[in-house]
């Protein structure tokens, strides 16, 4: 068995405004593990918590955030109980995140080279030669051409494609054993695209360290992940291998978002899920799904269904399983 | 069956066969760095789009698809005039819109809309959506208020939007919603054709397949052609019954969407289909094959094919040749050294 290096239970992260009378429950109960070598998708919509809950992995959450429940276990410790100045030690060394904008994440005035140097310099002991020549790799391994050269620029002198490889070598710098990649490609063509979740695939494969995608498209976690969790407002509400959700999903949220994406070379009609999802500082009574599900009924918009095993590692949160299951079968 | 009716027939049937845009050998260069410094005399282009033809009929939509800087939004800005080509002409019903001016420029831009991809920047924040929509009646009509209500609520009403929302301002709106908003306003006048520039790029999933349905009931009760731009395929393909691919400037292949996406025959083409995300884990297409250089910039365009540098497939004459268009049987339209044509 593979050494499991990271162990989220039932952590809960609030926002809290206007003097405490308003609290957005953007991640409600999170559970999952990771493995080395591992890849593991979280996928929601906009809004459903999936940014909040990577800040809380790398507690770098924004003022007025607070973890109010749970823990994370980063190899084999609670990353909660350390103080912030212990934090420090072990982002970039453990665990690193490339944030969902690669322009906001790289520093506009400081050059390539020390920014991919950092962790290195930090975390790992390097200096002068050996730093170099480790930014030197670290840029090799992320495909920029001319690393000599390039090293002694600063990142508005590249390419979106090249600044989010770039985010990619500072991520790495550390040698952590786990990124956590929020949204990294959303801004890329996808050729660009295509060629940066190989890399990223290869540099795994090298490596061994634990990925954690995080993405509203399903393509890439068709692509990329082992194990994927699907998040809405806040929660999870199906977990499983990413075969298994996406030939045989068991919620009705997930089957509708997969059935909501346009194939290449079909023009058959779009599954629509009506609506918006709800205001996390004012979840409804019941499923928080309800008013957007195909089959909901009354006892869904009273009782909120419990996220129970439906299968071999495979959970899912809906009070019809069992019936959505033949639904999709007569379909 | 009476000469009169005769007439009435034969005029509906050009009017059928015509189209509503018919774009001829466009050019539009701009000059490279910062305008105004340096010496005219060795001016550096960035040929934006570099001699591209195409046509849209009404209630057709073609796709248009490529990388990012080949020329996408460009096209659109002229077709909408905010651009003024370098060369080249653009049909609008038949009339050359290119050197317009005045009200005649002005009622052209009541039939030709836009939506871009950004709602959170199209809509002006400091108006209400009331306002954003009926702003077109404004300027192009002499409507009543309450002709000019009737209206507004029912563009409201067609993009899916209660009459409700037109006294709150933009930003209390989500991104789907935004979109919806634009949409409205976009449809107010009587829109011949909208410009979908990545319209739905910036959308999640679930709130892009709403619009993406919207805009084809809209397409089918109206008769609107479109002219859809963006960068994945799958939706390009999913809204289009043409497709057009670009690079760098130029087309390099046109056909159906159906049988582009089920034929891709330009190396580009294949390379884009290669490096579209699976939609199932299954499908896990093989991507070790992707083109790796970057981009080349429109700034300076490699020699002979321009995708020459990137493709696998390439041979001794590529790099020194342009490959003229050919038209296929089954009426392909690619631009390629593959295919000599006949
Ligand atoms: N700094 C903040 N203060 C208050 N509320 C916030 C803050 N950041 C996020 N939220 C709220 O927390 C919820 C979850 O937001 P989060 O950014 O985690 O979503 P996400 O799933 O990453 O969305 P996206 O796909 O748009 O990136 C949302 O309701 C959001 O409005
Ligand atoms: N106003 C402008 N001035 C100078 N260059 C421009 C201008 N607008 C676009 N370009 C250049 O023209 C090329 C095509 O741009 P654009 O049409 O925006 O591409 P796309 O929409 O396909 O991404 C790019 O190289 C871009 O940098
Ligand atoms: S619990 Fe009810 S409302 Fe919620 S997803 Fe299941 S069927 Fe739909
Ligand atoms: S013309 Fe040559 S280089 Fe260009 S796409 Fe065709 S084979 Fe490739
Ligand atoms: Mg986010
Ligand atoms: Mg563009």
């Amino acid at each position: 068995m593979t050494r499991e290096i990271l162990k989220v239970k039932d952590l809960a992260t609030h926002y809290t405004g206007f003097g405490g009378s308003r609290v957005v429950k953007a991640v409600d109960e999170v559970s999952f593990s990771l493995e080395e070598g591992q890849t593991i998708g979280i996928v929601g919509e906009s809004g459903c918590g999936k940014t909040t809950l990577c800040l809380s992995l790398v507690r770098l959450l924004a003022p007025g955030a607070q973890i109010v429940g749970g823990s994370i276990e980063l190899n084999g410790r609670d990353i909660l109980k350390l103080s912030q100045k212990e934090m420090v030690e072990v982002r970039g060394k453990e665990i690193a995140m490339i944030l969902q904008d690669p322009m906001t994440s790289l520093n506009p005035v400081i050059n390539i080279e020390t920014q991919v140097g950092e962790a290195a310099f930090k975390h790992r002991g390097l200096r002068s030669s050996t730093l170099r020549e480790r930014v030197r790799q670290l840029l090799e391994a992320v495909r920029i051409p001319s690393p000599d050269v390039r090293m002694q620029e600063f990142p508005h002198q590249m390419s979106g494609g090249m600044r989010q490889r770039i985010a990619g070598a500072v991520a790495l710098s550390g040698e952590p054993g786990i990124i956590i990649a929020d949204e990294p490609t959303t801004s890329l063509d996808v050729t660009i695209q295509a060629q940066y979740l190989d890399l990223l695939r290869r540099l795994q494969k090298d490596t061994g360290v634990g990925l954690i995608f995080v993405t509203h498209d399903l393509g890439i976690v068709a692509k990329m992940c082992d194990d994927v969790i699907v998040m809405y407002a806040g929660k999870t509400v199906e977990k499983g291998s990413v075969r298994e959700i996406f030939n045989n999903p068991n919620h009705p949220y997930t089957s509708a978002l997969i059935r909501s994406v346009p194939k290449l070379g079909s023009k058959d009609p779009l599954y629509r899920i009506e609506g918006q999802p709800p205001d996390l500082s004012n979840l409804p009574q019941g499923c928080s799904f309800a008013s957007r599900c195909a089959i909901a009924d009354d006892h869904c918009f009273e009782h909120e269904p419990p996220l129970i095993e439906v299968g071999p590692r495979r959970l899912a949160a809906c009070w019809k399983i069992e019936e959505n299951a033949a639904s999709k079968e007569q379909a | 069956m009476s000469d009169a009716s005769h007439e009435q027939i034969a005029q509906a049937e050009t009017l059928k066969n015509a189209k509503t845009l018919v774009v001829n050998d466009l050019v539009k260069h701009f000059p490279a760095g910062r305008s105004g410094f340096g010496v005219k005399a060795n001016k550096q282009w960035v040929k934006a789009v570099d001699g591209v033809s195409f046509d849209i009929a009404p209630g057709e939509t073609l796709g248009l698809v490529g990388e990012s800087g080949c020329g996408k939004s460009t096209i659109a800005k002229l077709i909408l005039r905010l651009e003024d080509p370098t060369s080249g002409s653009i049909k609008f019903e038949g009339r050359e819109i290119t050197d317009l001016k005045g009200d005649q420029l002005k009622d052209y831009r009541r039939s030709v809309q836009a939506v871009f991809q950004d709602p959170y920047s199209s809509l002006s924040p400091r108006m209400r959506v009331h306002d954003i929509v009926a702003e077109g009646l404004r300027i192009h009509t002499d409507y009543s208020k309450s002709d000019v209500r009737t209206r507004v609520n029912d563009v409201l009403a067609l993009a899916g939007l209660s009459p409700d929302v037109g006294r709150l301002y933009p930003h209390e709106f989500s991104g789907g919603q935004r979109q919806r908003i634009a949409i409205a306003k976009a449809l107010v006048l009587d829109t011949k054709m909208l410009i979908l520039d990545e319209a739905v790029s910036a959308l999640d999933v679930s709130i892009r397949a709403q619009i993406i349905t919207l805009l084809k009931d809209l397409q089918q009760d109206l008769g609107i052609a479109y002219l859809y731009i963006g960068h994945d395929l799958a939706t390009v393909g999913h809204l289009s019954d043409r497709v057009m691919v670009m690079y760098l400037g130029r087309v390099l292949e046109l056909d159906d969407s159906i049988e582009l996406v089920r034929n891709p025959k330009h190396p580009y083409t294949e390379a884009l289909f290669a490096a579209a995300l699976p939609s199932n884990p299954d499908h896990i297409g093989d991507t070790s094959e992707q083109p790796n250089a970057e981009v080349p910039t429109a700034l300076a365009p490699p020699t002979g094919c321009h995708f020459h540098p990137r493709c696998q497939q390439s041979m001794e004459h590529c790099s020194t040749h342009f490959p003229q268009e050919v038209k296929l049987t089954g009426g392909r339209r690619i631009s390629c050294h593959l295919y000599p044509g006949d």
